[in-house]
């Protein structure tokens, strides 16, 4: 019933989060899943704020597809899609409301971190044509995510080009 | 309501937004934002700007 992918893609998750973990341990002193910088207290309210939208983003998504029943994929793919609309609904919120970036942090390094991350992930599923039916699937939503991170650091920094900061 | 009093009193001191964000900690967007009026801050954190500024707390958040 569980073949290697899905093991290795676990397996991934439990490193991904091991080395979050021991990343805050050694540079913040506690051991925390939170990545990135500190928040100043405006910042936290508006992740406040994104964490909500993302809430009822999967809230509505569950509800819409138990309603209308108009899809059926395996489980595993309509609960990546539920989760990385969450994601991206949080994710794009904080950026656009300035709060992705923490006070210490440089934004190219996220960005340059995403676009590699995006590089790779386009890569596999070059490698492996990805349906809706095989796990690597997760490829493509990684990827979808990533650029959709890209374009919102994008769009914010257009809409900031040429304002001086008085005028923002 | 904008805050043309923390404005002026930051121009005063010659500092940027960034300058007075780092001196009391947080980000440029939130000074921008007290600025502006689009944000109300903790009161935390008016007294560590109005430390910063060597003002008090009517001086810059007393509403006229």
């Amino acid at each position: 019933m569980y073949d290697l992918v899905f093991f290795g893609a676990l397996a991934g998750i439990v490193v991904l989060l091991a080395v979050a973990a021991l990343s805050n341990r050694i540079t913040k002193g506690r051991f925390s899943l939170e990545v990135g910088g500190d928040y100043d207290e405006r910042q936290q309210a508006a992740r406040g704020v994104a964490y909500r939208n993302a809430f009822w983003t999967v809230v509505g998504y569950l509800a819409l597809f138990q309603l209308l029943d108009i899809w059926n994929p395996p489980l595993y793919v309509l609960s990546f899609v539920g989760l990385f609309l969450a994601l991206t609904v949080f994710l794009v919120s904080c950026i656009m409301l300035d709060a992705y970036i923490g006070l210490n942090d440089d934004p190219k390094k996220w960005v340059i971190s995403s676009s590699v991350l995006l590089v790779i992930q386009l890569v596999g599923i070059a490698a492996y044509s990805p349906t809706f039916d095989d796990l690597p699937v997760a490829n493509v939503f990684t990827a979808a995510l990533l650029a959709v991170i890209l374009v919102a650091f994008g769009v914010r920094t257009l809409l900031r080009r040429g304002q001086t900061e008085d005028e923002e | 309501m904008k805050n043309l009093r923390l404005k002026a009193a930051r121009a005063a001191k010659d500092l940027s937004q960034q300058a007075l964000a780092d001196l009391v900690g947080v980000s440029r967007q939130t000074i921008n934002g007290i600025e502006k009026g689009s944000y109300n801050p903790t009161i935390r954190l008016c007294i560590a700007i109005c430390k910063a500024l060597d003002k008090t707390l009517d001086e810059l958040f007393w509403e006229e």
